[in-house]
């Protein structure tokens, strides 16, 4: 399993793909603070005050919008495996008597590496940026940032998880993100909804990924998010954890019967 | 299943898609050493038998064992001495010919760089090393999925029509090739083709399939035998000159072609009572001929004796 997770680092870095994608993840975030450092002297030319050009405001945004990771993880996870199946280089694999079970555990690390590396670059580009370019709110805004992010980080793997399952599941990337979109999003929607009639769906859809790690209540003082108190906290861990759990469970499954 | 000097043998081996079956109770043997060729017209179940070996489908009933091994674990062990294409070569289109194997290289555990350089030079593919697979012609590819077969210093080769979109000079060159690596390497080749006079200049061992089903397994040199000539009669009236084949010299061996011609296949007598026996019976005798049967004349007569007489 090494050498193959080794053989797919040398993929990554031999294409693009994720190198457009990190790309893209660090220029938004980048962009986003400049906006905010540019909208100062603008307001400032008119006598004005821009009061959003702070760490607060930015690092709050994304914390406000953890479900955006989650959806590029879905495209990062396509990424890494969807071509395997497109052009059959997961064939060659196989023939050559590498197990299906280490192909999906290897691809599901690799996934997770490199979605750690674009997260740390991404993230450490907005807080250096932020400090750089914006009024400095304070270390708590920042402390809290990262508090999101390490609470959110199982339930993305999962969504990185599902991603790759449904690759082998289905055998098509568009099939596997239509897919992935109605597990990981409608269907969460949808019990939620039903959880505002049916107690049990409310009580679903408490540890369903998607409306955990994007449910935010405006409180007096800022924002209150799902892990903002210790038992939200580790409530987000263990629903990632089970999203973990089944989709691997599921994926394992799927690359075992696929027929290539 | 028993017989160490066999690389695969197949016992009942049955794939079947819904209610289609693809492979019907294969039974095979593929000697070491050999260049087998698997001969059939498409959807006879070459490549679904090729892919049952190298664990990409999963068959349905029957077992085969590959250097004896049966279970799953030791045919995924042995699978590591195999080198394989089967179908069009997978490859990642936005990498070079040398990265796409240096990519393989690295995942097989294969030490040393200059074995990609070295396999691009064995297949041809020296000079097109930093091409775009997706750029590289039909015939390119093709060389480069050999390559990737190759990488490993494979003991058995499984090649699924390999030579497809090789310009004649590729093809004779690959033909080369492989019989080299058969006889200075000792390796064993498994080639399915439905480039049958392709096949008759390497391959020592044959098994052809209709339908899923093997219909004569014979070594090379049987079929040379067995090939020999036929005779060919050309008669005003094939039908009724078929017909009394059969009545007045007893002969059941035998076509009648679409354009009318009849061939004899193992013919014991002289040519004098064929045409005795039209000029007899008032037909006139157009041709009567004696031919060398080629490996593809062979091939359709066997599917003319599967298909139960659909062309005698």
């Amino acid at each position: 399993m090494t050498n193959y997770i080794k053989s797919e680092f040398y993929r990554i870095l031999h294409t693009k793909g994720v190198f457009i994608l990190t790309g893209v993840c660090v220029a938004v975030a980048l962009s986003y603070v400049v906006l905010l450092w540019f909208m100062v002297s603008v307001e400032a030319s008119t006598g004005g005050y821009f009061r959003w050009a702070t760490t607060k405001h930015a690092f709050s945004t994304l914390e406000a919008d953890m479900h955006i990771p989650l959806y590029l993880s879905a495209v990062m996870g396509s990424l890494i495996v969807c071509d395997d199946l497109k052009h059959r280089t997961i064939n060659n694999s196989v023939a050559f008597g590498m197990s299906r079970e280490q192909i999906f555990l290897a691809k599901v690390i690799v996934g997770m590496a490199v979605s750690a590396v674009c997260l740390v670059v991404t993230e450490s580009v907005l807080i250096g940026s932020g400090y750089l370019l914006l009024e400095d709110s304070g270390a708590a805004y920042t402390l809290s940032l990262l508090k999101g992010t390490a609470a959110c980080i199982p339930a993305w793997t999962a969504g990185l998880i599902a991603i790759i399952s449904l690759c082998y599941m289905t055998g098509n990337g568009s099939a596997s993100i239509w897919s992935w979109m109605l597990i990981m999003v409608a269907a969460p929607a949808v019990v939620s909804i039903l959880g505002m009639k049916f107690e049990f769906c409310e009580r679903l859809a408490s540890w369903l990924l998607y409306p955990l790690i994007s449910t935010t209540v405006p409180t007096e003082e800022w924002l209150e998010y799902s892990w903002s108190t210790a038992a939200g906290f580790l409530k987000c861990q263990e629903a990632g954890v089970i999203g973990i759990s089944v989709f691997i469970t599921l994926g394992i499954l799927a690359i075992r019967r696929r027929e290539l | 299943m028993t017989g160490t000097n066999m690389i695969v043998q197949t016992r009942g081996l049955t794939k079947q898609y819904g209610k289609t079956i693809a492979l019907d109770k294969v039974d095979l043997d593929i000697p070491r050493g050999s260049i087998y060729g698997l001969v059939g017209n498409n959807g006879a179940g070459k490549t679904t038998f090729l892919k049952i070996l190298l664990g990409q489908v999963f068959a349905t009933s029957g077992q085969f064992s590959l250097w004896e091994a049966q279970d799953e674990v030791s045919q995924r062990r042995n699978r590591r001495r195999c080198g394989a294409i089967i179908e069009a070569p997978g490859f990642y289109p936005h990498m070079t010919a040398a990265q796409n194997l240096e990519y393989y290289r690295i995942q097989r555990g294969i030490p040393g760089r200059e074995k990609v350089a070295e396999k691009l030079e064995q297949v041809g593919l020296e000079n097109v090393a930093h091409k775009k697979f997706k750029q590289m012609s039909l015939g390119m590819k093709q060389r480069l999925g050999l390559g990737l077969a190759l990488l490993g210093e494979p003991e058995f080769l499984l090649l699924d029509e390999p030579i497809n979109g090789l310009d004649p000079a590729g093809i004779i060159e690959i033909r080369n090739l492989l019989l080299r690596l058969n006889r200075e390497k000792h390796i064993t080749i498994l080639i399915s083709s439905h480039n049958l006079p392709e096949l008759e200049n390497m391959v020592t061992d044959y098994a052809f399939l209709s339908r899923g089903r093997v219909i004569r397994q014979i070594d090379a040199v049987s079929l040379h035998e067995q090939c020999g000539t036929y005779l060919e009669i050309r008669v005003t009236e094939p039908e009724r000159y078929a017909a009394l084949l059969e009545r007045e010299l007893h002969v059941t061996d035998y076509k009648v072609m679409p354009d009318g011609a009849i061939r004899v296949m193992q013919q014991t007598q002289s040519t004098a009572p064929y045409g005795k026996l039209a000029v007899e019976q008032g037909m006139d005798l157009l041709g009567l001929e004696r031919r060398e049967i080629q490996l593809e004349d062979y091939y359709m007569h066997l599917i003319g004796e599967q298909e139960g007489g659909e062309i005698r």
